[in-house]
């Protein structure tokens, strides 16, 4: 058991951000930590909340309705820098969906104002005239296996640019813009992604990324996780690969 | 032109169950309705001759089915004569199907009860006009097919400004559903009191915030009896309106008593159904009785007949062993249902992503699965997204060698009749189209 070892986590304005199961994605961090006798604290952030970077190594966000989202956007601004101090020390960051889009630089609506993101992600999105809904399979370089799988549903367009990578290339779905098969987005490690369903519980490859990737910024050491049995999650997960849009 | 189409459509629905009936297989509950508003597109239009006293509509995310199957009841069980789409197909082709089934030229009825799909009240409105539409509630439902709850608020306004006659019935404890039709006729139904007397039972899933629909800002509350219905009131000034159906309400483990004060009195009532959302479609439905003039022993004469339809509560005897169905299709509800589970039955949960389903499943882990960790039993789940409930159940804290997975829906029904002594209680948790499904090969269960 890797049991001396301890996870700080913060999830960031669950009340109002939770809109597609987001909240198995915290569950599923937990349950995958607490399996391997790994202790996670768990601290809900919410409006006016200060966040202190020292204190938390992964941060979720979760997807929310515009009137939330704008909400988000501007308590954002006021915990900018904190949230830059966390990425430049390699906390983890997990983004979905409208908090994929506020790690980016801005979002830009049909009609009124940019809102403005953290600038974590250098990437921007506009709002699209159609809704892409639907299941997705996509391949990523950083897991084996390769292979995500989700549910997305955004009108929004997301470009990346700079020494922003793709989290992975679509098979199946639209992804990022529907132009360029990318799928989500890396710079450090702040991940976002449009998927869903929720991601972390039918990619638990993949929860153990991101779960390893925190412990490491923690404890600056490289630390092999404890294999679990896994069949549920892979049973969930093959059955989905390529499954139709 | 017009009326040629309108008797072909009715005669060629009639034809068409009729040779779909002899080939052994369920008149589905839209296919019909499909053929008659191809063949006829104004075929609803024509429907509002054969009706004399009133169309009433009832929309909103849960409880349509069961608020309709009461209102349609209280008509029945007092002489009036009823048509009503009770197997909740709510989209315009279910309702043309129920309708051409049983319309005739020469007979009319007194009222339609009709459920609605939210997005489709407006198309519905554009032929059939209402008299009575009542709303129950608005939650997060199915986001993959209308995008966002303020979207289906605004569909249901653009359905009440095109039906300018329209009575509106409105949950005054649903914070988006009281603001509807701004300056119309309402009428309010509401709970001023709720005493949970089975069990204390505690939600594990993230609070939600309610937004005012005005201001937008959080709402607060006064009292908050589930999800956002309760007493909000904001700081801009909106706030809960004053209730003409004012419910007091004791939730026991499978009925309630339910007193109701309005300007005409007070009456008791025994409701036969479980759970506060139950209760909520009771004091809907009894709103609008009392609202068309019904006495308190007419409306309980009809509560205490009414039986639980297709899936809502519906207790079945297959083959010697009590089944209790219960409907779940989105986090409110299901949680609500959850609450409510034996957990001393064997549960079978049958998770379809079919477009009548939502096709996206992960409601599944907005719902409170957690109040399933201490069945007694495995838990077989089902359906075409089985592997994905089973995933739900391990993460919920049940562990992973009790949990039974049976894609086949047909297979797994079987499984449970074969392998349980006649006296084990079995409850089962569909969503939409596993209900249909198990309703077609039910037959073979008995």
């Amino acid at each position: 058991m890797q049991n001396k070892l301890k996870l700080s986590l913060a999830h960031l304005y669950p009340d109002l951000l939770n809109i597609y199961g987001d909240f198995g994605n915290v569950l599923t961090i937990q349950n995958r930590c607490g399996w391997r006798g790994i202790e996670v604290e768990i601290t809900q952030i919410n409006l006016g909340d200060k966040i202190d970077p020292e204190k938390f190594d992964f941060y979720f966000i979760g997807g929310g309705q515009d009137n939330q989202q704008i909400d988000v956007s501007r308590e954002l601004q006021l915990q900018k820098d904190a949230l830059y101090d966390a990425m430049n020390s390699y906390a983890v960051f997990l983004g979905i969906c409208g908090g994929y889009q506020l790690f980016g630089n801005y979002y830009q609506p049909h009609n009124g104002s940019r809102l403005m993101g953290l600038g974590l992600l250098d990437s921007y999105t506009v709002a699209g005239n159609k809704r892409f809904i639907g299941n997705v399979t996509a391949k990523t370089e950083f897991t084996m296996p390769k292979t995500l799988v989700g549910f997305e549903n955004h009108s929004g367009l997301t470009y990346l640019q700079g020494e922003t990578k793709p989290l992975a290339l679509v098979e199946i779905g639209a992804g990022n813009n529907n132009e360029d098969k990318t799928e989500g987005a890396r710079f450090k490690n702040v991940f976002g992604t449009y998927l869903h369903g929720p991601f972390l519980p039918k990619n638990p490859h993949f929860a153990d990324f991101l779960i390893k990737l925190a412990l490491e910024k923690r404890y600056n050491d490289n630390i092999e996780l404890q294999k679990l049995n896994d069949e549920a999650e892979f049973q969930a997960h093959i059955s989905l690969i390529n499954k139709a849009y | 032109m017009g009326k040629i189409k309108f008797y072909l459509s009715i005669i060629s629905a009639k034809v068409l169950a009729t040779a779909i009936a002899m080939m052994h297989r369920s008149a589905g509950t839209s296919f019909v309705g499909l053929v008659v508003l191809k063949v006829c597109p104004k075929f609803l239009s024509y429907c509002s001759k054969y009706v004399k006293k009133g169309i009433i509509t009832i929309s909103g995310t849960n409880g349509k089915t069961t608020t309709a199957g009461l209102i349609a009841n209280i008509f029945e069980a007092n002489e009036q004569k009823v048509i009503h789409n009770e197997k909740g197909a709510n989209m315009l082709t279910g309702i043309a199907n129920v309708l051409a089934l049983n319309i005739l030229p020469f007979k009319r009825f007194d009222y339609y009860v009709l459920e609605s799909d939210e997005a489709y009240l407006t198309k519905l409105y554009d032929y059939l006009p209402s008299d009575y539409l009542l709303v129950t509630n608005l939650f997060r439902d199915q986001l993959d097919r209308y995008g966002e709850l303020d979207i289906t608020a605004r569909k249901i306004q653009e359905a009440i400004d095109k039906n300018p006659n329209l009575k509106l019935i409105l949950n005054a404890d649903d914070p988006m559903v009281t603001k509807l039709g701004d300056n119309r006729d309402k009428v309010y139904f509401g709970f001023d009191k709720v005493d949970i007397v089975s069990s204390s039972i505690a939600s594990h899933a993230p609070a939600e915030t309610a937004n005012c629909p005005i201001c937008k800002e959080s709402l607060k509350y006064a009292q908050r009896f589930f999800a956002q219905q309760g007493h909000y009131y904001c700081d801009c000034g909106y706030k809960r309106p004053q209730c003409d159906y004012s419910g007091d309400v004791k939730i026991f483990e499978d009925y309630s008593i339910l007193k109701i004060s309005s300007v005409n009195g007070e009456f008791e009532f025994n409701v036969k159904l479980i759970g506060l959302y139950n209760a909520y479609n009771a004091l809907a439905a009894i709103s609008l009785g009392l609202e068309l003039g019904y006495t308190q022993n007419q409306i309980q004469n009809a509560l205490n007949t009414y039986q639980s339809i297709f899936g809502r509560a519906e207790r079945l005897i297959l083959r010697g062993h009590q089944v209790l169905v219960q409907l779940i299709k989105n986090p409110t509800g299901a949680s609500e249902v959850l609450k409510t589970v034996d957990l001393s039955s064997n549960i079978l949960i049958m998770i379809n992503d079919n477009y009548a389903d939502g096709r996206d499943v992960s409601w599944l882990w907005d719902s409170d699965f957690e109040f399933l960790q201490n069945t007694k039993n495995p838990i077989v789940v089902s359906g075409n997204r089985a592997k994905d409930m089973a995933v739900r159940l391990k993460y919920a804290g049940i562990d992973a060698s009790k949990i039974i997975v049976i894609p086949k829906i047909r297979h797994a029904i079987e499984h449970l009749l074969t392998s349980l002594d006649i006296n084990e209680k079995i409850t089962i948790l569909p969503t939409y189209t596993a209900l249909l499904k198990m309703q077609t090969i039910r037959k073979k269960f008995l």
